[in-house]
Formats: C-alpha cells, structure tokens, sequence
C-alpha cells in the first residue's frame, strides 16, 4: 500500500459536473483529489482486504437473528419495543442491497474493522463510477501501465443485486433534498437500477405522504418500494415512525439494518467472536464519566461521519469531533491507529482510512479517505486507487 | 507472472444523465433569461394575439393539463388556504380517482391563477432537442455512457425557446405575483417577461412539505455516512 503522485486530468472538474458530480469540492476543499492515488499489490487485495470484508460481513449478519431474538440486546441498541416485531419482519426474507465497512488497514498487518456503514451508506458514485473512469483515463494518458487494475465491481454488482432483489415498481428512491451529496448518491443507484430494468422515481423523502396506514407519493400513488438514503435510527424516531407498522412499503436498506448501523454492533461482534484477527477489542461503556484510557475510541451509538468521536492514542494525545449524536450512550473500542502518508502536494502528514464495500453478500470494491485528522470525516477526501504488482 | 482475474467493472455507464431532481442546476449571474409570456387567462391571449388564437388554446391546454402534476399539495383545505388564500383551493383530480377505489382523504391543490408560455414569434419552427445543462452531460465518447434515449420523458427535451407552457398560481401573502408551482415569482402581471432556466420547467410535486420523515436530517450536513 503506497501512496504515489500523479498529474491530474485536465478538465476533470467540468467533466465530474457533466455527470452529476457537483460535490468535488465541499466548502472550497477538494473532496475528490486526484492529486495521488493509493497502490495496492494483490496480495493485500486478495488475500487480506477482499476475504476479510466478506469474512467480516459474514459475522456482522450472523448477529441479526441473535438480536432479534433477544429483548436484552434490542433494548442494548436503543431500539423501541414498538418496532421488535417489524425489523424482524424483514428477516430474512428481504436482503441487502449493499454496506460498507470501515477497515484501519496499512498493508502490512491484518485488516481491522473500524465500524459498519450498513445503513446509508455514501460514497458510492465516487467509488464506482468516478475512480474507474479516472483509472481508464490516467492508462490512456500513459501514466499508469495498462496492467494496472482496480479493486472495484461496484457498478456491476448493484446491477446484478437490483435484478436480483425483485422490487416492486414503479420503485422509488428517495434522499433528503438539501444534501445535493445525498442526491447524487441517490442519483447513481437510481441509475444502476435503471440498468437493471426497473422502472424508478426520485422522490424527496420531505415530500413522502401517508394515507390510511400507507405510504403516498405526491399525487397519491402508493408507494410500494423505496430506497431511503435516510438512517433507520432516524426513520423510528420520527413521526411517521407508527406508519412503517401499518405500512407494505418495502423499504432498501430492509428494517433490520437498523441494528447494524448501531455502534453496539461492534461489542456484539466482539461477544461473540472475541480474539477475531479482523475485530478490535469493543465494550458497551457502563459510566460516561469513566475517563478514556491511552488507546481507546469512544463512539455514540449512533453516529455518522465521525461525529461525537474521542479518542485517545497510545502516548495519551486526546482527540475529539464534535457532532449532534451521543445521547443514547457510547462504546468503546481499542484504538488502531490508521496508516500515515506523506502528501508532498500539500507538504502534510495524512492518515488513510479503507472503505470496503460489500454488494449482495460479496466484497465489491474500496474506497480510500485521507484526512489530516485521525478522525475520518465527510469532509476527507476521496482518492483513486490501483492494483499493480 | 500470476494471472489474476479482473477486478473492477468491465464497463461503467451512467444511463441518467439529467439529475434526478432538475434542480441540479441552480440559478446564477450567468444564468441564460428566457423571455416568455405570462397570461391570466386564455380570453387575455386571444385579444392580444389575434392571429393566434389557436396556439393560445394549446398553450392554455398544456398548462392545464400541467396544473394538477405539478401544484404543491396539501392534506387539508385550511393549510391550502392558509397558503393560496380563501376559496382559492380545489381537489386535486389525481387525488380523487386514487381515493375512489380506497377509503381515505383528498389532498388539496392551489387554483390555476395563470399560465406562461413561450413568446409565439420566438418559436422556432423545429421542436429542437435539448436539456438546461447545455454545455455538459454530454457523452464524452460512446464507450463509456450508455444510450441516452433510457432517460425518462419528463426530464428531456426541454430546449431554451420551446419551453412547456405551465401554470402558474398567487399566493395569499403576495396576491400581486405570479408564481410557478415550484414557487418561482416570474411576472407581477400579464406580459412579456425573462424567467431564469430554473423556473422553465415546473418539477412533479411542490415545495410544500407534506412528510413524516426528515426532520432529523435538520442537524446534520449529509444523512449519509
């Protein structure tokens, strides 16, 4: 795993707002930087980063019947009594469309799982689409040999998992309007799925209606099946949370992934795999006011984008994000440092998070997010990668 | 040499290229003004363009046809009214048909106040294809992006100087305005005027909230992660 310079495209920017991409850049910092991209050989794709992801996915879906099963563990997540019976609905009965998992990977040492973005998941546009264009561009240009590969199936196999997944249609996707990021997430799966055959309709998630127990669009229309870029957590909390129960919306991501986007999942794993190669050691913490020992990540339960995290690295350095969530209590994991790097562009240290994805049930590509924070946040930017021995 | 199987996508293609919204593209200085013409009614056109009438009635047609797609909704008469003013709200027909065969309320629609149109000696005479964002989404070679005819109806074909006719409504609080059904003021009365590109094509379903959903998303940048 090296991190290498590399000339950028000429025209990239009007070519990323041609298709959509208009988040390049967010509040004037770049977000996608193909300034340089990350080398990895394919030994550490294929023997460590790709059976680790799906090995990892594998425990992660093993703990959904546990929990469902357990009135102990759905009140551990925060999850109400009211809504037991309909995530469990959804099991098995109605698979994933697709997560990613966060990995402290350097290349050189087992993968470590960081935490699971198993509910809306973003990203995905830039991973799928963007990087493997910028790849097939920079072999063109004849600055990266023609034997240089990509660790990245992420388009084909949303297709695949949108045919296989027999969804309801007209299907609807739907985002929180303002995020023109959420949007273009939403846009490019809406894209895939149209590959797949199916008949799709964006819908503001703000403008979603109800009538008599059901799910409406604007004009009325029921709406059968809907993909939400919007986090479970919130879905149960709002007010059309006692629609959902009365409701046949089939929803992607299924009911039940609002247990894995809980940060509770990640003691659980360790309960129940403890001393996994790919896990680092988690606890539900019993007293906040118990002071984070060297080596430690606090994390809320709920949480996105790096928010409310705290950490403490092994000389005792404390680092801290700030952010809206941790009201429903925290866990703690042993701190992995993330591997650093030299950005000779901006003559700075950077630390290097591995995004894997998983499709269906298979590992379908990575994404690498560079910060000069240990904190990995929305604001890190989003580089390119290759495979090349 | 190990012969490894491949690893990314042997193709990538986006079949939508017009943002899902069409609100992608916003409004700016630079912004290209489309001169149109603002009508309160079918009569007005008529008297001011006698050579043509019929045009008018097309036009007038589009638009109303338009209105119950695109007006902002409502679940009660009162939060219409509340908005658009007294008596100045109707059942949506959409609404009504889909009520019939369930049980169930009817969402309510502002009243047509309005209607704009392309200015008639303006009109080219070949409906020319073409979409707001003229200078990109454009296929950059044809491996890459696939047909573009799988783009939906409702986003294409829109060129500059053939704009849809579309209905336009007063609010309560500023009854003088016209406005599209995405709340755009375009015209304080009837006339010639330039509406900005946004404003060209009215997009399914209003600004009105109606939800249950999304009042958390308030506090943070993206609901992503």
């Amino acid at each position: 795993m090296q991190r290498k310079p590399i000339e950028q495209r000429s025209g990239w920017r009007e070519y990323a707002e041609s298709v959509g991409f208009d988040y390049h850049t967010i509040g004037g910092e770049p977000y996608w930087d193909e300034s340089a991209y990350y080398q990895f050989s394919w030994q550490q794709i294929e023997a460590e980063l790709e059976p680790a992801t799906e090995e990892l996915h594998e425990m992660a879906l093993s703990l959904v019947p546990d929990i469902l099963a357990s009135e102990q563990l759905l009140s551990q997540l925060g999850i109400a009594a009211s809504h037991w019976d309909y995530l469990a609905a959804s099991w098995p009965g109605q698979p994933q469309l697709y997560g990613r998992m966060d990995l402290c990977y350097d290349g050189l040492t087992t993968p470590k799982l960081l935490e699971l973005n198993y509910d809306t998941p973003t990203s995905v546009f830039e991973s799928g689409f963007f990087q493997w264009i910028w790849l097939e561009d920079q072999i063109e240009n004849g600055l990266l040999p023609a034997t240089a590969d990509q660790f990245n199936s992420l388009q084909e196999k949303l297709i695949e998992a949108f045919k296989a997944l027999a969804l309801p249609q007209p299907f609807y996707f739907s985002s929180v309007e303002a995020s023109s990021e959420d949007r273009g997430n939403v846009r490019y799966l809406m894209d895939c799925a149209v590959q797949a055959g199916l008949s799709t309709q964006y819908i503001p998630l703000e403008t979603l209606g109800q009538r008599g127990g059901q799910f409406v669009d604007v004009v009325g229309t029921a709406v059968n099946g809907m993909f939400k870029l919007y986090p479970w957590e919130f879905m149960l909390a709002e007010e059309y949370a006692s629609v959902l129960l009365t409701s046949d919306t089939r929803f992607v991501e299924p009911p039940w992934k609002a247990l894995l986007s809980n940060k509770g999942i990640l003691p659980l794993l360790w309960q129940k795999f403890p001393d996994h190669p790919n896990l680092l050691p988690s606890f539900f913490e019993d007293s906040a006011n118990q002071p984070l020992q060297k080596g430690w990540v606090r994390k809320p339960l709920y949480s996105r984008e790096g928010a409310n995290v705290e950490l403490v690295d092994f000389n005792g350095e404390r680092l801290a994000a700030s952010g809206p969530y941790g009201s429903e209590g925290y866990i703690r994991q042993q701190f992995c440092p993330l591997p650093k790097f030299y950005d000779e562009s901006r003559q700075s240290a950077v630390y290097t998070l591995v995004g894997s994805w998983v499709v269906g049930d298979r590992a379908a590509g990575i994404a690498l997010r560079e910060d000069a924070s240990l904190i990995t946040r929305n604001s890190s930017r989003f580089l390119p990668h290759i495979i090349l021995d | 040499m190990t012969m490894h199987l491949r690893k990314r996508s042997n193709t990538v293609a986006l079949a939508l290229l017009m943002p899902a919204t069409g609100l992608l593209m916003t409004a700016c200085s630079q912004d290209p003004q489309t001169p149109a013409v603002v009508y309160s009614s079918v009569q007005e056109c008529q008297d001011k363009n006698p050579q043509g009438k019929e045009q008018c009635l097309t036009d007038y047609q589009q638009a109303a046809a338009l209105h119950p797609k695109v007006a902002p909704k409502y679940q009660t008469v009162q939060e219409c009214e509340a908005d658009f003013g007294a008596q100045r709200c109707e059942i949506s027909p959409e609404r009504q048909q889909y009520a019939s065969n369930s049980s169930g309320g009817s969402f309510f629609m502002p009243m047509m106040m309005g209607y704009m149109a392309s200015q008639m000696f303006n009109r080219p005479q070949v409906m020319q294809p073409g979409s707001f964002s003229s200078a990109g989404a454009q296929p950059r070679d044809n491996v890459r992006q696939a047909d573009n005819n799988q783009s939906s109806g409702s986003t294409g074909g829109a060129a500059a100087a053939t704009m849809q006719p579309q209905p336009l409504y007063k609010s309560r609080d500023d009854a003088g305005t016209f406005r599209t059904a995405n709340n755009s003021a375009v015209a304080s009365k009837s006339g010639a005027v330039n509406v900005p590109s946004q404003a060209l094509s009215p997009r399914v379903g209003g600004q009105r909230r109606i939800g249950g959903f999304g009042a958390t998303a308030a506090s943070v940048e993206s609901a992503g992660g």
